[in-house]
């Protein structure tokens, strides 16, 4: 965290001095994994982006060219019923991507707000949301959400309620954790003695200091809700036959094991490729101490 | 001390009695009628009111939340309409492979993480410990059923060592047909073993005790294992301990892959069924579990370290 000193380098969050460019000199500091971990993720999410608008129809069903392996027709293979499986993995990946950005930032502003307000007023307000957050961490994470997926039925109406739910609390503990520091610091007394109004002091001063280790929390985090959409579309109780998503196809995939071990292996591959450069970017950046 | 336990007491009761309301009320918002479900569409009209007066569900929402409750404290949950038999007897049932596949793969995770995290703090930012964290980074991503299925695809099809799925009693049962979920769970948990035990460890190393044990000349070894260990191993056991509770069902998807009768795939099952007294009792059972988890770490932990106090 950088410190807020009234003297010297500016606090950052002062609107009058520019923002620092993006430079190759800066570029260059961001450590190796963190670069490399940014490079895999980028690739990914833009393969998931491209792909389906040039490749062949995910849904284009073909008996006469089932199980066949990869080749350059079908670069991934095709699967049970001659679909072409290099489509399906990155519409897939397209819809796992789409969801999980959904359903983690959403949590995120919630968690950063409620947090960072309760340590902010204190008293009776932040013990109200001390306590929720204790219960909501201590909810049992993913049978909450399949029970919530027996109400809703299987989709994922389900994840997209109950993820939220419950993983809002993991940010408002951060940035309370926070906030109770930053609070006492002078430039926070500072803008209070100027009679700023306390909206303003939380969003405008807080909330921008304390908003960057969600943030990279927020990376560990999605790739947790990734794992989570994929293993229950992987129990049929998430994303619905015929969409593709990466864990459903690994389902479809099992029974064709020895046949066909692309079907399974690949969107696998694919998930693992995402996790190491999510995995990566965390660990580098815990690493160089950017992040507390 | 006293006081401390009555405080964390009183929050378990309060965290259990909140999942058990939300729960609750989730279930009877939903539309649709468990009733009509559990005897199909084809049941006259009449047995179906019979069996809905029978299980209370004329009564009114409030009465059946007292009732609910009345019948949770005597440790009635209830009849589970889609299999016919009181939770409480296919619980019972289900907890015990769920509970030896959880303890089976919580020791192979040690027996490969504790290793892994001593030689890759002993040198870090050594070879090593590059190694280690890149294989930790790699397992992260992993989904487990994907992993459980590469792991099923070696030993099982090709090598043949162990049956695919499948679950039999006996030690010798247990052991050829839980080593390969063991292991799937095992390796995901490794990751959390190995990073928070080589982080203690290397704080640990570098503290002054440690120097003066070098500078009395004790192996080198012995300072690592013995007198470093002892104080590195803490954070880790409570960090394991408090996960156990999310073990509880947090299986659900290994334990369909390796078809294991346990709480997970119970709980599938239940979903699938659409049997809410099945799905209530479960959710209630896992969110137990997490919270005496960590209740029983915190304990153990200040009863072993003289230095935690978590009373002031």
């Amino acid at each position: 965290m950088t410190s807020q000193m009234p003297s010297g380098e500016g606090a950052s969050v002062d609107p009058s001095i520019p923002k620092r460019r993006l430079s190759l000199a800066r570029l260059r500091r961001i450590p190796l994994p963190v670069r490399i971990g940014a490079f895999i993720v980028g690739v990914l999410i833009l393969c998931a982006i491209f792909v389906p608008l040039f490749s062949a129809d995910p849904y284009q069903l073909n008996f006469a060219n089932i199980l066949s392996p990869p080749s350059f027709a079908h670069l991934f293979g095709t699967d049970e019923n001659g679909r072409d499986l290099f489509a399906r993995i990155f519409l897939g990946l397209r819809l796992d991507l789409l969801v999980v950005a959904f359903v983690t930032y959403i949590s995120l502003p919630i968690g950063l707000v409620l947090g960072a307000a309760g340590a902010y007023f204190g008293g009776k307000y932040d013990t109200v949301v001390a306590r929720l957050t204790d219960i909501a961490i201590s909810f049992p994470f993913i049978v909450l959400v399949i029970a919530i997926i027996a109400i809703t039925g299987p989709g994922l109406k389900g994840i997209m309620i109950g993820v939220p739910v419950v993983s809002w609390a993991l940010y408002a503990r951060l940035a309370r954790s926070e906030m109770l520091v930053l609070r006492e610091l002078p430039f926070m007394e500072a803008a209070e003695v100027l009679g700023f109004t306390k909206r303003r002091i939380i969003f405008r001063h807080g909330i921008p200091n304390l908003i960057r280790n969600c943030l990279v929390y927020s990376t560990i985090d999605a790739m947790g809700n990734f794992l989570l959409l994929a293993g229950l579309s992987y129990l049929g109780i998430g994303v619905q036959p015929p969409a593709a998503e990466l864990g459903a196809i690994i389902a479809e995939g099992q029974p064709y094991l020895l046949q066909a071990w692309w079907i399974s292996t690949i969107p696998g591959l694919v998930i693992v490729l995402f996790g190491l450069g999510i995995g990566l970017i965390g660990e580098g950046l815990s690493d160089s101490g950017l992040v507390t | 001390m006293l006081m401390y336990v009555i405080r964390r007491l009183l929050f378990c009761v309060f965290v259990v009695w909140a999942l058990a309301t939300v729960t609750f009320v989730l279930v009877h918002l939903m539309p649709g009628d468990p009733v009509r479900l559990a005897l199909g569409p084809r049941a006259p009209q009449y047995l179906v009111n019979a069996e809905r007066n029978r299980l209370g569900f004329d009564n009114s929402l409030l009465t059946q939340y007292f009732s609910y409750f009345n019948k949770l404290l005597h440790g009635n949950l209830g009849t589970a309409l889609s299999l016919g038999a009181s939770v409480t007897y296919i619980l019972g049932q289900r907890v015990i492979p769920s509970v030896l596949l959880i303890s089976y793969g919580l020791f192979i995770a040690v027996l490969i993480g504790v290793p892994l995290a001593i030689i890759s703090a002993v040198r870090p930012n050594g070879r090593a410990d590059h190694g280690t964290r890149l294989f930790t980074t790699f397992v992260f991503g992993m989904p487990t059923f994907w992993l459980g299925l590469m792991i099923d695809l070696f030993f099982g099809l090709k090598l043949k060592w162990f049956p695919v799925s499948g679950y039999s009693s006996g030690i010798g049962g247990l052991f050829r047909t839980l080593t390969l979920p063991a292991l799937t769970l095992g390796l995901s948990l490794v990751v959390l073993v190995t990073r928070s035990l080589r982080f203690n460890l290397i704080q640990v190393l570098n503290s002054e005790y440690i120097e003066a044990a070098r500078s009395r000349g004790i192996a080198e070894w012995r300072i690592v294992l013995i007198h470093a260990m002892r104080n590195a191993v803490m954070p880790t056991f409570t960090i394991l301990s408090a996960v156990i509770g999310f073990l509880i069902g947090g299986t659900v998807i290994l334990e369909q892959v390796f078809q294991i009768p346990g709480v997970g795939s119970l709980l599938v099952q239940a979903v699938l069924n659409r049997d809410y007294s099945l799905v209530e009792a479960i959710t209630l059972l896992a969110g137990t579990s997490v919270v005496v988890a960590s209740l029983i770490a915190d304990m153990l932990q200040a009863a072993l370290d003289p230095r935690v106090r978590l009373w002031r």
